[in-house]
């Protein structure tokens, strides 16, 4: 009888302890997935946003781009989608850092989708030989969405947000001071950052 | 057969002990990790942000010290200057941040998008680099582009905007591109170098002998100032102790001016304790001839 009793008070207490430990893994497990994707998308974000803080204007002469080979492929802030030139720093200190050209999208490749980056050399860029392979940094992604900043009309106002660059004429080949980084997941989670470019400008309302 | 159920019982519970032991233990140990990591993530941003400030902070400093009226004005600028002595900022908080700041004027570079060959080619120690460069700036010419080459190559015909822009020509090498970006520079407003400022490479570059370099600068660490442009022949001459050449004292009279208007700030944001974090922002900031009303302005950003 004795047995009996301390038989089921110890099995209550293993299916206790067991069902406890069961949820506290599926927390633990969900919790570090939840972590890890955090993680993932700040380390996109974050190289977004390096290689923004690094743009450049290569070239100011608008005739200097164009489709053809041996043009220089133009820069493009839309509302879906960045492309510009950009200094990339080598982790390495040894390595000589250079111009890059480097482009931005949310698309679907393979049947993935995620937020992906291409990176080619002024050269690379000019000749248009092959296609550059596209860096998947944030799996998931379904849509970007980019608004950039613009002076206001009237002073004391809050800056302006649209979804074109560039607003007047002449900011053709003028970076953007602010934007506003808006990425939408397939979870339907949407991930937003405002970066800057410190030698960009604010777009003038015309 | 009692003896035999209590051991059993002990044998369970210490078992059940064990296992929980090691889960404790494994939580620990993850938590643990998280809570570095996030400490790490918070200190990286702090150290960041730390450093963007101090870019402001010598972009504000390089404004009062160019403000006639300000009680530090000079005329000229110098190597003994208040915004050319580097400084630590103490921050109160974090414990233990700090700002690190030097700034150097880029007028005691050569303009890597006028200088002529001759003196690219001193600069560089490399004649091929040196005609290199020339070839990219310079208008289009039949069979200077490289498309077949891996990477492609193609000139530019127009002028530099970065210096990065240098690891792109063929041939360029470690030794080499550190060399330039020591002596030339594709942000300067004025084409005339300030005889303050002016490295004694620089000088040897643009023909001068290595025994005048050396004076110039010798003359400079002892203290003296070439306060204006009409007095740098004179004083060059009194550093020289009157062993000028003509053809060095035609290249002072044209080629020099005593004032800095663009500036290379790096700021590095330091955190000290653990984790210990340094971030490093490389800046040049303009003084003059930006566009529009502004008077100073941000031309070049540089953030790893």
């Amino acid at each position: 009888m004795e047995l009996l009793i301390a038989a089921t008070i110890f099995s209550v207490l293993v299916t206790g302890l067991t069902s406890h430990l069961r949820g506290g893994g599926i927390v633990w497990r969900r919790t570090t997935e939840t972590v890890e994707a955090l993680q993932r998308q700040r380390a996109a974000l974050d190289q977004l946003a390096r290689d923004l803080g690094n743009a450049v204007i290569y070239d100011d002469r608008e005739d200097a781009y164009g489709a053809e080979a041996g043009t220089l492929p133009p820069q493009r802030f839309a509302p879906d989608g960045m492309d510009w030139f950009t200094v990339s720093l080598s982790l390495s200190r040894s390595a000589a850092p250079s111009v890059r050209f480097v482009t931005y999208r949310c698309e679907e490749l393979d049947g993935v989708w995620g937020l992906r980056r291409t990176s080619q050399s002024v050269g690379e860029a000019r000749a248009r030989q092959a296609a550059p392979t596209p860096e998947l940094l944030l799996e998931g992604c379904r849509e970007l969405s980019l608004r950039y900043a613009y002076t206001p009309v009237e002073d004391g106002q809050p800056l302006e947000w649209r979804p074109q660059w560039p607003g007047g004429s002449g900011e053709t080949l003028q970076l953007p001071r602010l934007m506003e980084v808006t990425s939408r997941m397939e979870s339907g989670q949407a991930l937003q950052r405002v970066a800057a470019v410190p030698v960009g400008v604010l777009g003038t309302v015309e | 057969m009692a003896q035999s159920r209590s051991g059993s019982l002990l044998v369970i519970t210490l078992s059940l002990v064990a296992v929980l032991s090691v889960f404790a233990v494994a939580m620990a140990r993850y938590l643990s990790i998280e809570l570095r990591l996030t400490k790490y993530r918070l200190a990286r941003e702090q150290t960041r942000g730390l450093a963007r400030s101090g870019v402001y902070l010598a972009l504000q400093r390089l404004v009062e010290d160019a403000q006639e009226g300000a009680a530090t004005y000079e005329a000229y600028d110098w190597l003994r200057d208040d915004w050319a002595v580097g400084s630590q900022v103490e921050v109160s908080q974090p414990p233990g941040a700090t700002i690190e700041l030097e700034v150097t004027d880029e007028e005691r570079k050569l303009d890597l998008n006028t200088a002529p060959e001759s003196a690219l080619s001193v600069a560089s120690t490399s004649p091929s680099i040196a005609k290199a460069i020339v070839d990219y700036r310079d208008e289009p010419e039949l069979g200077e582009d490289r498309p077949e080459w891996e990477p492609p190559y193609y000139a530019k015909n127009y002028p530099f905007r970065a210096p990065e822009e240098l690891a792109d020509l063929p041939e360029m090498d470690e030794p080499t591109y550190a060399a330039l970006r020591a002596t030339t520079s594709p942000y300067l407003v004025s084409e005339t170098p300030n005889i303050n400022t002016v490295t004694p490479e620089v000088l040897v570059a643009l023909g001068f002998r290595p025994a005048t370099a050396e004076a110039i600068r010798d003359c400079r660490d002892r203290g003296t100032i070439f306060e204006e442009t009409s007095v740098i022949v004179s004083t060059a001459e009194t550093c020289a102790r009157g062993s000028l050449t003509p053809e060095e004292e035609s290249l002072l009279l044209n080629q020099f001016g005593v004032v800095s208007q663009v500036f290379t700030v790096v700021s590095e944001g330091v955190m000290t304790g653990r984790p210990a974090m340094r971030v490093r922002i490389e800046a040049v900031i303009r003084r003059s001839g930006c566009e529009g009303d502004v008077p100073t302005c941000v031309v070049a950003w540089r953030e790893s």
